[in-house]
């Protein structure tokens, strides 16, 4: 009987796994050389932390939200314009990375993405506006196709979210083989007297892609089976005068630099099913202006001075489309405080975390509709009243439509 | 090239890159500290009033003093010391050395808390009394304390002092005890021609309070409150001792009574000590510690050396017994641990009690069970022997703590480290712990 429910479930999945979504997509001009698509991105998450709450924040806490939940409006007029906006719409959430927080008491609604593209040729493209900057390759990765059910939680650049506002080019040469991105973007806003000078921040990225190539802006944390890839990549970052290490004296400006080399490997086999594996490090340096008497609080903390790095690995089955996969950080924090209240003396130096998690995705239909499951542990080296280890248990549904 | 050629090329180039780069990742792993660049600690490197001793002589407090670390409010200084007389108010108001503050000997190093199933009036103060004392001083993380006592007045309460700041979390390197207090900061000033600005002084200086609390000592351990015994921590050691399961041999534990003078009875198994040993004083002035060479020999004579493992000091109320404390902990950085119930509370939980009478399971006067050892001797061999009065029953707790190992009868360990753990209440800009962000 058993074995019947469990045939009728697997059966079912398999039938779901061969509906494709797609959202509306409508074409216009004399020619219909323009197309406008609208989709619906959405991770609804299930959450549990093993603390966080109760008097003394030692009690699970729980919080059922949205991981994102977004609106995109692509749109394209012949072979070289293009468009792409994509809106994002948060209730604050409970449990961040390292904390929790009390959540539900705002919203968020921004525009996350809003890019003009130029696609002259392959070897020169011009992508104008709100878009990712050319670090590391976890950023760029697509949010909906992440290996695991969410990317490193460590690898955002300082004083920036996901995205920057500027301009990026980049192209592909010698055969696909090697892509290169450059881009001049705002880096930190001018914060009155906060920031030392306004100035553009700029990056460098170029990787090597063997194998079947990943030639596109954006990479993705597995291809399901469905390319073999060997990308090997690295990338330089930098702004001048982003901070200074005393607030008050308006004095010790500092630069910021940052760096990542990263790979990616995906190999399917028939038979046999489809490893992926992907690694990478990632340096950021803000002068040491975490040792300053008064900081910037943006030199310090997750997006502040650090290094670290993290790998994934992955195998999906070859029968079921269900992988499993499992990925271990592990990062220094030149400075940490976790307490939300802020209390200067909980702050840690060099702290370090080691974050390990496992778990699977099941492709209902490939990333269009997936189930994720992942426990995560996160350790810190050095604890206090406000730092202590937790796990993490989250379910994840997410739907493209 | 073909085609079929290419892809091959590439499969040779891909396998060749991939090797080199989990290599490199395996090296970033596995080699050294986890591979990764270490940070900092500003705050690390900023004590500069690091001494061989947690005792130091007054020409290393005028250093301090020409340093401009007293009292300082140098945001850039970060290397503060605050001085702190310990002594009472009339003591203090009379000459204390210039920019020092009051911790008042007689109301704030004592005070009456459950122990066990009764309370005892000699115990260490809360977190929030202690909170509310480092605040007053103006002491943050970064504060090296230097305590000392008026002219004449006995080292014993600065040796008391540093127990207590101890217990809370204070590290060793940011106490100090001035040696030989207000007499001599006065006799060196005298002597060496130090001028007016350092002469005692009656003027009691303006401090701006400190938002620091004790509770930022906490890293992840509480080992800090190891330095206390409470009553059923002591008479379980006893039992053992008497039960053979604890040796009290050369490498074993001490049980060190600190009270001097004539004493009717002791602990079992404990080293007859007195704590006027542990310096020299001339007529009418605070007494000089003996040097750290002496204080070995006195010790060893005693029977206590480096090799043992553990030496529990007590004396009449947890005072006296201080000063050895602070010669082990401070001086040789020996083991040490106090019971702070001492024998008032000790010679309170007898059988032969008529008010206060502690349940069976708790009374110190009568033999270890599962042997014929007293857990208390009784030196002068007067019986019965007579209670002592400075415990109140608590019936409820002499009637639900049945057992001495029961935790829950250690309260002040519970509640100083509840408090000690439950994070700082100050509000200054947080680092963060970061938002998931976008995609």
């Amino acid at each position: 009987m058993k074995k019947n429910i469990l045939g009728v479930v697997l059966a079912g999945a398999v039938l779901l796994a061969g509906t494709a979504f797609a959202g509306p997509q409508m074409t216009f001009g004399p020619n219909n050389e323009g197309t406008l698509q609208l989709d619906y991105k959405g991770q609804f998450q299930g959450m549990l932390r093993d603390t966080g709450s109760g008097a003394t924040k030692d009690s699970n806490t729980a919080d059922l939200n949205f991981r994102r939940n977004r609106l995109a409006l692509m749109g394209s007029y012949g072979e070289i314009v293009s468009m792409y906006v994509q809106t994002e719409f948060l209730e604050k959430q409970n449990i961040t990375p390292l904390t929790v927080v009390d959540g539900d008491a705002s919203s968020d609604f921004s525009i996350l993405d809003a890019q003009m593209r130029f696609e002259f040729h392959k070897t020169f493209n011009v992508y104008v506006g709100k878009l990712k900057y050319n670090l590391s390759r976890e950023n760029l990765e697509a949010c909906e196709a992440p290996l695991t059910l969410d990317r490193s939680l460590f690898v955002r650049a300082p004083f920036v979210t996901t995205r920057d506002k500027g301009v990026a080019v980049w192209g592909n040469l010698f055969n696909d083989v090697f892509q290169y991105r450059l881009d001049a973007m705002n880096g930190r806003s001018a914060s009155g007297s906060d920031t030392p000078e306004s100035n553009f921040r700029y990056s460098a990225r170029g990787h090597i892609t063997l194998l079947d190539p990943e030639n596109s802006y954006g990479y993705k944390g597995t291809y399901l089976g469905k390319k073999k890839v060997l990308t090997v990549g690295g990338a330089y970052q930098w702004e001048n005068k982003v901070a200074y290490s005393d607030t008050v004296a308006k004095t010790g400006a500092v630069n910021y630099k940052g760096w990542t080399t990263d790979l990616f490997f995906e190999y399917p086999v028939a038979d046999l099913g489809t490893v992926t594996f992907s690694g990478a490090y990632e340096n950021i340096d803000l002068g040491g202006a975490y040792k300053g008497v008064n900081p910037d609080a943006g030199t310090m903390g997750l997006t502040g001075e650090k290094n670290g790095w993290y790998m994934k690995g992955a195998y999906m089955l070859p029968s079921i489309p269900l992988q499993i996969f499992g990925r271990y950080e592990k990062w220094k924090l030149a400075a940490l405080n976790l307490n939300n209240s802020g209390v200067a003396t909980d702050t840690i130096y060099d702290q370090r975390i080691d974050w390990y998690g496992v778990g699977a995705n099941y492709y209902f239909s490939g990333q269009n509709m997936k189930l994720t499951v992942e426990y995560a542990k996160t350790e810190f080296d050095k604890k206090n009243a406000t730092t202590k280890n937790f796990g993490t248990f989250i379910t994840q549904l997410q739907m493209i439509f | 090239m073909s085609e079929k050629m290419i892809k091959k090329s590439r499969v040779l180039i891909a396998a060749l890159l991939g090797t080199v780069m989990i290599a490199a990742l395996t090296l970033w792993g596995c080699g050294g500290s986890g591979g990764t660049s270490s940070y900092s600690d500003p705050t690390a490197s900023i004590t500069t009033t690091k001494t061989a001793s947690a005792l130091i002589e007054a020409s290393t407090l005028k250093q301090w003093v020409d340093e401009g670390k007293v009292n300082s409010t140098d945001p850039a200084n970060l290397d503060k010391v605050v001085i702190v007389t310990v002594v009472a108010a009339t003591n203090y108001a009379s000459l204390h050395i210039p920019g020092s503050q009051l911790l008042n000997y007689s109301t704030e190093l004592a005070i009456t808390r459950m122990d066990g199933v009764a309370t005892n009036t000699s115990e260490v103060p809360t977190g929030p009394l202690m909170d509310a004392m480092v605040q007053r001083f103006g002491i943050t993380k970064n504060t090296t304390v230097v305590l000392t006592v008026s002219k004449g007045q006995s080292l014993m309460n600065t040796t008391r002092a540093y127990y207590t700041f101890r217990y809370w979390g204070f590290p060793k390197e940011r106490l100090k005890i001035l040696n030989g207090g207000d007499d001599a900061w006065n006799d060196a000033a005298t002597a060496e021609g130090w001028g007016s600005a350092y002469a005692l002084t009656a003027t009691v200086p303006s401090i701006a309070a400190s938002t620091f609390s004790v509770r930022s000592f906490y890293n992840g351990s509480t080992a800090n409150f190891d330095s206390r015994y409470s009553i059923g921590q002591m008479l379980t050691l006893v039992d053992n001792i008497n039960l053979n399961n604890i040796k009290i041999d050369t490498t074993g534990v001490s049980i060190i009574d600190a009270r001097g003078g004539t004493n009717a009875t002791k602990i079992q198994n404990a080293i007859m000590d007195d704590y006027a040993k542990y310096w020299t004083a001339a007529t009418g002035k605070t007494g000089i510690m003996n040097s750290q060479s002496a204080q070995i020999a006195y010790l060893t004579a005693e029977g206590v050396t480096a090799a043992k493992t553990m030496n529990y000091v007590y004396c009449a109320s947890g005072h006296r017994a201080s000063v050895p404390y602070f010669v082990l902990d401070g001086m040789l950085n020996w083991p040490v641990t106090l019971y702070d119930g001492s024998s008032q509370q000790w010679g309170s939980y007898v059988s032969t009690a008529t008010l206060n009478k502690v349940a069976t399971a708790w009374q110190t006067d009568v033999v270890t069970p599962g042997t014929t050892i007293n857990r208390t001797f009784n030196i002068s061999g007067v019986v019965p022997i007579v209670a002592g009065t400075s415990v109140t029953l608590d019936a409820a707790s002499n009637a639900m703590f049945t057992s001495i190992t029961d935790s829950r009868a250690n309260q002040q360990l519970n509640e100083d480290r509840a408090y000690f753990t439950s994070g700082s209440a100050v509000t200054t800009p947080s680092t963060g712990g970061g938002t998931p962000g976008g995609c």
